[in-house]
């Protein structure tokens, strides 16, 4: 039986490629002569496109770019160890590191060319310092003609979250997430934040359970020396990444409490009686707010100069909210002030006092719900008899979603949460180490003035390409296995 | 500005009127002899200014006979500190008014410096001058001048946001001030003088360390919100306040150095004596679509609308899946589960090992055999539930809820997931696009800094193509570029083999392989000079951040339409 299964699993492979394939044709002609057209400007515009890709189909677009499926012609001529990476074969992240032997699929980005080169460039920087994450789409490579870029990835088989988000079983929701942390993971590691995490940027294919984390248009380097310590937590450091909340000996106390209790009191006053400076002199908080509403963490919205990785969590966890509460969107909001009264009705105004918060409006509670009660009034099925998993997800949901956060889960922390550590490895074992670290890291190094990736081998200084010289785990990298240092 | 007039919380009361000082100096006499080395003997722990002070006020301390017990020897220090505390207070207050400061700094310092210095009577040089007396650098460059000699150096942790800043005065202005003898003080140093000066009298008990900045953050609060005498409840011309009756949101920053950080109001109605507005409210009503939405006669018709919707996509689906299914004579389907069959199922799915993401496909096929059934990857097909909210009458989560109730066609094998999957519609490879209106849109172009009516207009215009055609615009971008060309097999090989001729080079020339050595100085080189770099690095992030405030992917995740306000506020930044 055994055998039989496997050549139907096969044979379905095969097919699947053909469909691959002929996408455009199966869809209506209208649509489908648009998307013709589009792939003959393209065409037009980088001409060299067609020397290496045949360009199939239309992914999807979006408001930086349109992304196209393509057959990458020349893959077996080319060197890809560099996009492969070295996954070893337990690690989940293993089939990025598997060479093809049939069709090279890719994914061809069209950035849009009213993008600034520099936007550009920190995006293509920044996925190049991402080459061997795990679960993070992969640079190929990328190129310009003149003011088109366009960028190359691995083509990843996904489906539209809409249409398995009620009905993907906790076996698969538990690989959906142990993929994103992992993404998550070894993204933050190299000081990268996503900023942009939601499904439409996460590829999931139910079929496999493997997940990719995509589009990095909006993500941006921790800038740390930015960093000037208004806040009410530490400023995190390219060492110590996590702040942690000051203690008392360096908040001003007294301040914070003037101020609460002065809220407090304006808030009660007549809405009339309550304004503020028509021209303020002082300076507008300067926060990144990049992303999608529905997904930014209170500090986003709150605009706190200081945001690191844990935005990305706080919106992974707002994904694992869909799953349990079986809606998707969930959030209406119409501005980031809305977006933000949203999250305080369910969390509570006290948990957002970081700021001075001066409102009369009746549906927000000092006391919000707990995120385990958000999930299980809508669903009053699961609260009477629940899978031990539940609990689980919901006891993970609650600290992804800490509206403090100093007190947020790293990605980290989430692999090693019983639920999604059950059954698993150490995540450290397989954790790919960002160049220079690990335990071959003294051997790397940048050139002083390329800032190309360097490896001593034997006493030697040799170059290397990004993504190569990637130590996972406790072992040493590729070079460094190979070659007798 | 009225603060300055206001009457100063410290007392300057006897004040000479100074009339014979043409420019006024610092309280100290130059005549004074300057021990450091006593100084130092004075180990007070006061901070900041420890050093400072004990330089320009010289104690005896140093004196006192080392045999006086030392709580005696604390007590009488104490004294003595506090004494010279008193006259350090006096000599500034009084010199304070006849002071003029020149701000070579940030306007955010200057503007949390000004209304200090207005307290003790001091004045704001607008512009640099034969008047001024003090210069206020962010840092002092070197330590010329006398006074701040000692000042000048770091000191621990800052505490002090502005100390954070690497900006360090103009050195031009600085060597001219220092001719002209004018008083060269860094930030922190004004901080300190003025934190000294602030302080009430020393009470037994030494005052906190944050009063200071209480003041500070005082009279901050009353810029904002008028003086303290005056009723904060009264409106001011210089304000804008919220409609009458209506509900509102005010949201400002803690430490009020920065302008409110958000506000909004809504309009209010009374509606069976309760007042309603359109603010979010939590529903959390299980027929609602979203736990914002309030479930009523309207939220029950898009509810049945989209669930009539969701039934017809799947039937048709279904009947196409069939059609695919038969047309390939590909069949190997058991039809016959039973519904308490998949049900039961459902149960075990949590005990069942995880499927691990590990080698994909094999792996998920390796599950599957291990369950039995594949009704964990073919859950979706044919299910008749809506978008899931209504009546998901089992005790699962909302995310097993649908295929409890659904008509299966389960497999025993892989054979009809990739149908699943891959059926038209469901996966995005055949998924309807929104058509790309990129063309004809409106939009912001970030290279040429303009607004254009039409893309394709502006890309195939003069401008643009200007912009385009230049390859000094892209020259950073095409550093990074040439990094990631791809390189033949054939180019890789020889790189390779470079790596292994030189690892071999190395074994024939030298035995004692002292490389390793040289690498690890490399190294240490390297990580100053990445350190270096990052710095660079991040202060072009810090550009385009700016940049991309606002400018975010504002997909609203309902409708899919995007959303305009971030990009025209982007344009605003501009």
């Amino acid at each position: 039986m055994g055998g039989f299964d496997d050549e139907m699993a096969h044979h379905y492979e095969a097919e699947d490629i053909d469909d691959e394939e002929n996408t455009l044709q199966n869809r209506d002609p209208e649509e489908r002569q648009q998307i013709e057209e589009e792939i003959e400007d393209l065409l037009e515009t980088v001409p060299q496109l067609a020397e290496d890709y045949r360009i199939l189909d239309q992914l999807g677009t979006g408001t930086f770019s349109s992304v196209y499926k393509a057959i990458d012609l020349k893959y077996q001529q080319m060197d890809n160890s560099p996009w492969h990476g070295n996954h070893p074969p337990e690690s989940s992240a293993h089939y990025q590191s598997i060479p093809l032997t049939s069709r090279a699929y890719v994914a061809i980005k069209r950035i849009y060319v009213t993008s600034s080169p520099e936007r550009i460039r920190n995006e293509i920087s920044i996925l190049e310092d991402c080459r061997g994450c795990r679960h993070v789409s992969q640079l190929i490579t990328a190129f310009r003609e003149r003011d088109q870029v366009v960028v190359v990835m691995p083509y990843q088989r996904n489906v539209d979250f809409r249409e398995y988000y009620l009905d993907l079983t906790f076996p698969l929701i538990k690989d959906y997430f142990r993929c994103l942390f992992r993404a998550l993971r070894d993204v933050h590691a190299r000081h990268i934040v996503h900023r942009d995490v939601k499904p439409a940027n996460f590829l999931f294919d139910p079929k496999t359970g493997v997940g990719t984390l995509c589009d990095f248009g909006l993500a941006s380097r921790i800038d740390y020396y930015a960093f000037t310590g208004q806040c009410n937590h530490t400023s995190p450091t390219s060492t110590n990444p996590q702040p942690r909340i000051k203690i008392p000996d360096e908040l001003n106390v007294e301040l914070i409490q003037t101020m609460q209790r002065d809220a407090r009191k304006r808030s009660q006053w007549p809405a009339d009686r309550v304004g503020s400076l028509t021209h303020d002199p002082r300076p507008h908080s300067k926060a990144n707010r990049a992303g999608t509403r529905g997904f930014r963490a209170p500090e986003v919205l709150l605009k706190c100069n200081e945001q690191t990785g844990a935005i990305d969590i706080w919106a992974a966890g707002i994904i694992l909210l869909f799953f349990l509460c079986g809606r998707f969107p969930m959030f209406q909001s119409a501005d980031d002030v809305e977006a933000l009264l949203e999250i305080a009705t369910i969390i509570g105004r006290k948990e957002m006092e970081h700021r001075v918060i001066i409102t009369n409006i009746p549906s927000l509670q000092t006391q919000g719900v707990t995120w385990s009660d958000f999930c299980r009034r809508p669903n009053p099925d699961i609260s009477t008899s629940s899978p031990p998993a539940l609990d689980l997800m919901l006891d993970l949901a609650s600290r992804l979603l800490d509206p403090d956060c100093t007190r947020r889960y790293s990605a980290r922390d989430a692999l090693s949460h019983p639920w999604l550590l059950e059954g698993q490895a150490n995540d450290d074992e397989y954790f790919p180490h960002p160049f220079g670290e690990g335990s071959c890291g003294h051997l790397h190094f940048r050139d002083i003035v390329t800032d190309e990736p360097c490896a001593i081998v034997n006493g030697c200084t040799v170059k290397l390409l990004a993504g190569e010289g990637i130590a996972i785990g406790n072992l040493p990298c590729n070079v460094h296995k190979t070659v007798n240092w | 500005m009225a603060l300055v007039q206001r009457l100063p919380l410290a007392p300057r009361s006897n004040l000479p009127p100074n009339k014979l000082i043409k420019r006024p100096r610092s309280p100290t006499s130059p005549e004074k002899p300057i021990s450091t080395k006593r100084a130092k003997t004075l180990q007070t722990p006061i901070s900041l200014n420890t050093a400072t002070y004990a330089t320009i006020f010289p104690t005896p301390t140093a004196a006192i006979p080392s045999t006086v017990p030392i709580s005696q020897e604390k007590q009488k220090k104490r004294e003595i500190r506090e004494a010279q505390q008193e006259e350090f207070r006096n000599k500034y207050t009084k010199a304070f008014p006849n002071w003029h400061f020149y701000f070579d700094t940030t306007q955010e310092v200057k503007d949390a410096f000004l209304p200090r210095i207005g307290e003790f009577g001091g004045h704001h040089a607008t512009f640099f001058s034969g008047q001024t007396t003090h210069v206020i650098v962010m840092h002092r460059p070197d330590n010329s001048n006398k006074e701040n000699a000692t000042t000048s150096t770091r000191r621990g942790a800052p505490k002090n946001p502005f100390k954070a800043s690497k900006v360090i005065g103009d050195p031009q202005l600085v060597a001219k001030a220092t001719e002209m003898n004018m008083k060269v003080w860094d930030v922190a140093k004004l901080d300190s003088v003025l934190s000294r000066i602030t302080t009430q009298p020393v009470s037994p008990a030494p005052p906190p360390p944050p009063a200071p900045r209480l003041l500070q953050q005082h009279i901050e609060a009353e810029r904002r919100f008028g003086v303290s005498e005056r009723d904060p409840y009264s409106r001011r011309p210089d304000f804008d306040y919220f409609e009458k009756n209506s509900c509102f949101i005010l949201v400002e920053d803690m430490t009020g150095q920065f302008a409110p950080i958000a506000s909004k109001e809504y309009p209010t109605e009374k509606k069976n004596g309760k007042v309603v507005g359109d603010w979010p409210v939590l529903y959390l009503d299980p027929r609602s679509r979203s736990p914002f939405i309030q479930y009523n006669e309207k939220e029950e018709r898009k509810r049945q609308k989209a669930e009539k919707a969701e039934q017809e996509r799947r039937t048709r689906e279904a009947i196409q899946r069939k059609h695919k299914a038969l047309q390939r004579q590909k069949m190997n389907l058991r039809r016959s589960m039973s519904m308490a069959n998949i049900a039961k199922k459902q149960e075990e799915f949590d005990e069942l090992p995880p499927l691990n993401a590990d080698s994909g496909s094999q792996a998920a096929s390796g599950y599957i055999a291990a369950s039995g059934n594949s009704v964990a990857v073919a859950s979706t097909t044919g299910t008749t539930s809506t978008m899931g909210l209504i009546g998901r009458g089992s005790s699962l989560p909302a995310a097993l809820k649908g295929q409890i109730r659904a008509e299966v066609p389960v497999a025993r094998n892989l054979a009809d997931v990739p149908h699943r999957v891959l059926r038209k519609s469901k996966s995005t490879n055949t998924m309807r696009l929104p058509r790309r209106e990129e063309d004809s849109k409106p939009g912001f172009c970030e290279s040429c800094r303009h607004k254009f009516e039409c893309f394709k207009m502006h890309v195939k215009g003069k401008r643009h193509q200007r912009f385009a055609q230049n390859d000094a615009n892209f020259l950073r971008l095409d550093v990074v570029l040439a990094r990631v060309a791809r390189r033949t097999l054939d180019q890789a090989q020889r790189d390779q083999a470079a790596i292994y001729s030189a690892g071999h080079d190395r074994y024939e020339g030298d035995v004692l392989d002292h490389g390793f050595h040289d690498g690890e100085d490399d190294d240490e080189n390297d990580a100053n000079q990445d350190e270096d770099e990052e710095q660079e690095e991040s202060d072009e992030n810090s550009e385009s951040s700016a940049m991309d405030e606002d400018g975010g992917e504002e997909d609203g995740d309902d409708d899919g339409e995007e959303d305009e306000d971030g990009i025209l506020e982007d344009q605003n930044d501009w």
